[in-house]
């Protein structure tokens, strides 16, 4: 007899024996059954994470689908805005009687309409309209004494852009803008103001 | 468990958490775009605008803008908006509050707990601020970590075994130029040597483009003066980084400058761009090659990772010059987003490490470690075992003495020590120096009295200001000081001892002492500009603001 058939070898039964040994195999059995079960929770526990994630993915890739053709398209809508801006001011320039010259007016609404069909509204604005942080970046200021006209649009330099469907505005409106500067004799109260930007005080 | 990590830059700040991937994410700014400008608008006294549209609002109202706020941190400098008084900390708060508030309405979670980057050279003072800001915008501030550790943690350098590493990280942003030598280690990760311009940066390479494309266009029409019109500049400036950017991926790039009619093309190449630019490029190899001597004095000779960080670095020129100049391989990824990212996967480890102060459910051997549940959560999120995230959470960052500490003393070498010693030559003994471990201990050094029967010494404590250490009293800054006194009447020249501790927080504890009488002074100076009862007021003040971007 070798040692692993003496391993094998079953002790003689007895009534008490064989008791014991069910219990013990029951014991085992419990002991492997709640191991197999906690495995499995845990499989389910990760299998749920995995299938949240895969959910939110999917939801993802849609969106980034939607929104690739938008991302491929971004260095090209920069250069169109810059040949609108470009055009549109030749074409002013060039202008009789306040009007724009048609030819490169006709070629700048082309641009606009190729951008319109990348998403990308036109917008403008008139004098006198008030400043909007949102859609407007002023490039300079222009004294008036008018205290209503104050941070108003004196002049729109170039055109904004605005995504259609969200109204984002992907380019602000350039335009110099009303500053009120009061004159002396009639000088009122002066404005409130604080210490210039990084001229703070020191205490 | 949602914790993030935000890069509060000079120009502009980025905020970014880690995803359920595991994965960190930069969450955008309320305008769409990944980083919002650190600028803020004082629009009204209840509304304040933060982000491009406070930017463009400048032009409009000056007085109510503030720009570049960053580098006052750490200083005694106060503004005041609508009859609102306003510091440092209280304005970086709001820059806070908007990148939480933008966070906010894409992840749908109150953002509370964060980490906040800083630069690698700033200095106790600085970082301490930092702190507080993020406590007055109502963040839980976890940590203040240097911005190359948090860059070096996004390339993963940090989940290497094995013996020490030593991370080289070039970080070229649109401001600021830092160099930091890293040194990673089992557990630790520490800050080696830093060093840095912190008025060199893309802008300066954005200027020289322009006055290339400005000067080409004026050679061909001299009676013309482009320069005085601001939407041809606008133009220019919008063009010049454009080209940058085209030319680090191409050879070479036609622009036509147009401006009254007429048009010059101009062809621009890279080796062109380089050109242009390479006495800027030499300024930055210079430090670098002063940090690498630094690392070398501190027995670093050879670096494993070299990485490159800022926006800049994507011009190819830098790489190929470190390669050419000291041989460093570099490695560029995601170099705009990666101090937000890695801020975010440390933010993480923080929240891990949280845990280990907490109920423990381990085998009850009685180390505190993170709870199963905690472990079994990030493990799930950063998608690695859960013996890894055990690992991450034993991970320290140490911090350094940014910045050399010391004692102002009397030069008895003077001619006119002699005669009067308060009118003598005044300098500073540094006794801690910069790029010591946190927590130091500078052991007792010993100085003396200046006249006989002195019966008490005033310890005036300084900061270093500069980059470089310097003795002379105009290169550092006081920062608080007590009084050694009712010493026994002596002769000129009695010795006393001096020791400095600095906790890894930064408080400085001080301890003088005369040893025969036994008579000392001890005194604590927490390094950071605002007290508790200061806090609390901005705390208030930044919370009645309306904020938006």
């Amino acid at each position: 007899m070798t040692e692993k058939d003496e391993d094998r070898a079953v002790p003689e039964e007895t009534p008490a024996t064989a008791a014991g040994y069910a219990v013990a195999i029951l014991g085992e059995l419990a002991g492997r059954f709640d191991k197999v079960e906690g495995q499995l929770s845990e499989f389910h526990r990760r299998s749920a994470h995995r299938e949240s994630l895969i959910d939110r993915l999917h939801e993802e890739n849609q969106r980034l689908r939607g929104g690739i053709s938008r991302a491929v398209l971004e260095p090209v809508v920069a250069d169109l805005i810059r040949l609108y801006d470009q055009l549109s001011r030749e074409a002013h320039r060039l202008g009789t009687g306040g009007q724009a010259d048609p030819l490169l007016w006709s070629f700048a609404e082309d641009v606009a309409q190729i951008l319109d069909r990348c998403g990308y509204e036109v917008f403008s604005a008139e004098p006198g309209d008030p400043f909007l942080r949102e859609r407007h970046r002023p490039l300079a200021v222009v004294p008036c004494d008018d205290e209503s006209r104050h941070n108003t649009v004196a002049e729109v330099v170039a055109a904004g852009f605005a995504e259609r469907g969200t109204g984002r505005v992907r380019r602000p409106l350039h335009a110099r803008f009303h500053q009120y500067s009061p004159r002396r004799d009639t000088a009122p109260d002066s404005p409130e103001t604080g210490p210039p930007p990084g001229q703070a005080h020191s205490q | 468990m949602a914790t993030y990590g935000i890069d509060l830059g000079t120009t502009y700040s980025c905020i970014a958490y880690v995803d359920e991937t595991g994965r960190p994410v930069v969450l955008k700014s309320a305008v769409g775009e990944d980083t919002t400008p650190s600028v803020v608008y004082f629009e009204s006294p209840e509304n304040v605008v933060v982000g491009r549209q406070a930017k463009d609002s400048a032009l409009l109202a000056p007085h109510l803008v503030v720009e570049l706020i960053k580098r006052q941190m750490g200083q005694d400098v106060h503004y005041a908006f609508h009859g609102q008084d306003h510091t440092p900390e209280s304005i970086s708060a709001l820059i806070l509050r908007e990148l939480a508030r933008a966070a906010q309405e894409q992840t749908g979670e109150q953002i509370r707990d964060v980490v906040i980057t800083v630069p690698a050279y700033f200095g106790v003072l600085e970082r301490e601020a930092t702190r507080k800001a993020g406590q007055i915008a109502g963040l839980n501030v976890l940590d203040v970590l240097a911005e190359p550790v948090a860059a070096a943690l996004n390339y993963e350098t940090l989940g290497h075994d094995g013996g020490a590493r030593h991370i080289f990280i070039y970080d070229l942003g649109g401001g600021t130029f830092d160099t930091t030598v890293i040194r990673i280690e089992g557990d630790d990760v520490l800050v080696v040597c830093t060093d840095g311009n912190h008025h060199l940066g893309g802008a300066d390479w954005d200027s020289a483009i322009i006055s290339f494309l400005l000067d080409g266009f004026t050679e061909q029409h001299p009676q013309l003066d482009p320069a005085s019109d601001e939407q041809f500049m606008q133009d220019l400036a919008t063009s010049a980084e454009q080209l940058k950017k085209q030319l680090s991926a191409t050879q070479t790039r036609r622009y036509n400058v147009r401006f009254d009619g007429r048009v010059v093309p101009l062809e621009v190449t890279r080796e062109q761009l380089e050109e242009l630019t390479s006495e800027l490029l030499e300024r930055t190899m210079e430090i670098t090659e002063r940090t690498i001597a630094t690392a070398r004095e501190k027995g670093v000779e050879h670096f494993d990772d070299v990485l490159l960080v800022g926006g800049m670095t994507i011009t190819p020129a830098i790489a190929r010059v470190l390669k050419e100049r000291f041989g460093l391989e570099a490695r560029l990824q995601d170099p705009h987003l990666a101090v937000a990212k890695g801020a975010a996967l440390f933010a993480l480890m923080q929240k891990v490490q949280e845990g280990m102060g907490g109920a423990t459910d381990g085998p009850g051997d009685g180390t505190a470690g993170p709870t199963d549940s905690t472990t079994q959560e990030v493990a799930d999120q950063l998608g690695i075992s859960e013996e890894q995230v055990r690992s991450i959470a034993r991970k320290r960052v140490a911090t350094v003495v940014p910045r050399a500490f010391g004692l102002k003393v009397v030069d008895s070498k003077d001619p006119v020590f002699a005669t009067d010693p308060h009118r003598a030559r005044h300098y500073i003994v540094h006794l801690l120096t910069a790029n010591t471990p946190l927590p130091a201990d500078t052991g007792p050094e010993t100085f003396r009295t200046v006249k006989d029967d002195q019966r008490e010494v005033s310890l005036e404590v300084w900061e270093q200001a500069g980059s470089v250490a310097s003795e002379e009293l105009e290169h550092n800054t006081h920062i608080g000081e007590g009084v050694l006194s009712e010493l026994p009447p002596r002769p000129a020249g009695a010795p006393f001892q001096v020791v400095f501790h600095m906790t890894e927080t930064g408080l400085l504890k001080v301890h003088g002492q005369e040893a025969d009488s036994g008579r000392e002074v001890r005194f604590d100076i927490q390094i950071g500009g605002l007290d508790e009862a200061e806090v609390q007021r901005a705390t208030s003040a930044v919370a009645r603001y309306e904020v938006n971007g």
